[in-house]
């Protein structure tokens, strides 16, 4: 089940899809039967797990709330402030972007990434999204950004714990090294490890009646 | 702006690098004192200004001391952000200062065999021996008194100290 909570009303999604990918922001997109408009934040509870999130846009459809949402504080796609660093370090530029971007920073970032030197940095007119690409880019070592289920930014590299949901394969597509799992509680997560298969990216879907989450494999595309 | 406008321009966005392969064009604020480094403020506001960027010139080495205002061209290496440059002047771009560090430069053709004047070594070969011969000729009673003629060649080195041969 994926409910919303706005303005500390909790509703139950109609139906809703939630892209976790392994780097970059979390999306969703939910219908709720409401039928005023939200804006700001608003918190997707996916499987009992809190995610503090940011409407993107919305409107009404048909009598129903249709909303996209991104996982945080919606800040990652603003344009950051241009800035030149010598000499500075992965959580120097990290610390300012994410804290431009208005959004916060996990304590579980890898720390030999983030004191990691860079000569130089030029942070250019981009959004801070991109920036985050950029910086991983630079960081190399199969680094990743993305925003955690509690809205933090991780920066970092895997470390592949296990899958803590019980899942059951319902289809599968091996031509793009994908996968529909069942489970009860939709807690797949990306960066997590299945039978020994990595998660890449997985969509959770609900559309009122059996939830679905259709997983895309990292190892297939490394 | 419309929508299709956003997606293409998000598409180019997609390539995090892209921006990082462009060159721009930027004034110079600054230099450092070995000449090798420049601070620069881009005409493009969504670039910061930049200190202390390595600068660049077309001929392997060659230190240019530049006129502040100077126009040149920065960018990054492989794209990456931690990797920026400064090369290429504009027309305007004048030079306070040129040094050029390599043990023969020649002007005017190809194999120039006539030197504009002797570098110091050879200079201090050349004085030494107008010394001695000077020495040798004034006990001879040929010329004046030694002293004045090695004064004279001391001044030499003034007049003979470059090092560049021309065609």
């Amino acid at each position: 089940m994926i409910t919303a909570t706005i303005a500390g009303q909790q509703r139950t999604a109609a139906r809703a899809s939630l892209m976790l990918p392994r780097s970059g922001a979390w999306t969703g997109t939910l219908v709720l039967d409401q039928d005023t408009i939200p804006r700001g934040a608003i918190t997707v509870t996916l499987s009992g797990v809190d995610m503090p999130a940011w409407i993107q846009r919305c409107e009404l459809v048909k009598g129903m709330l249709a909303m996209r949402v991104v996982g945080g504080a919606g800040g990652l796609g603003h344009v950051a402030t241009p800035k030149h660093y010598r000499n500075p370090t992965v959580r120097h530029v990290l610390n300012d972007l994410v804290a431009g971007a208005g959004e916060s920073l996990s304590a579980a970032c890898t720390a030999s990434v983030l004191d990691l030197p860079l000569g130089y940095w030029t942070t250019l007119g981009l959004t801070n999204g991109v920036l985050l690409d950029a910086l991983i880019e630079v960081a190399g070592g199969g680094c990743v950004w993305r925003v955690l289920h509690d809205g933090a930014v991780f920066l970092g590299t895997e470390t592949w714990p296990m899958c803590p949901a019980e899942v059951r394969v319902m289809d599968q597509d091996a031509g793009n090294a994908s996968q529909v799992l069942g489970t009860d509680s939709l807690g797949i997560w990306p960066g997590t490890t299945i039978a020994g298969r990595r998660v890449d990216v997985v969509v959770h879907e609900f559309d009122g009646a059996t939830p679905r989450s259709r997983v895309w494999w990292a190892e297939e595309h490394a | 702006m419309s929508r299709l406008r956003d997606a293409f321009r998000a598409s180019q966005g997609a390539d995090p690098m892209l921006r990082y392969g462009c060159i721009y064009r930027a004034k110079v604020t600054g230099q450092s004192s070995d000449l090798q480094r420049v601070s620069v403020r881009p005409f493009d506001e969504s670039l910061p200004s930049m200190a202390d960027i390595p600068l660049r010139h077309g001929v392997p080495g060659i230190k240019v001391q530049v006129a502040p205002g100077c126009t040149v061209q920065i960018g990054w290496d492989d794209r990456r952000p931690d990797r920026p440059f400064a090369a290429l002047w504009s027309a305007e771009a004048s030079a306070l200062r040129v040094i050029i560090s390599c043990p023969s430069i020649e002007l005017g053709m190809e194999n120039a065999t006539e030197f504009v004047a002797k570098g110091t070594s050879q200079t201090a070969q050349l004085v030494a021996a107008f010394t001695t011969i000077a020495t040798a000729l004034t006990s001879l009673g040929q010329v004046p008194a030694a002293l004045s003629l090695t004064a004279t060649a001391a001044q030499l080195p003034m007049l003979l100290s470059t090092k560049v041969r021309v065609g």
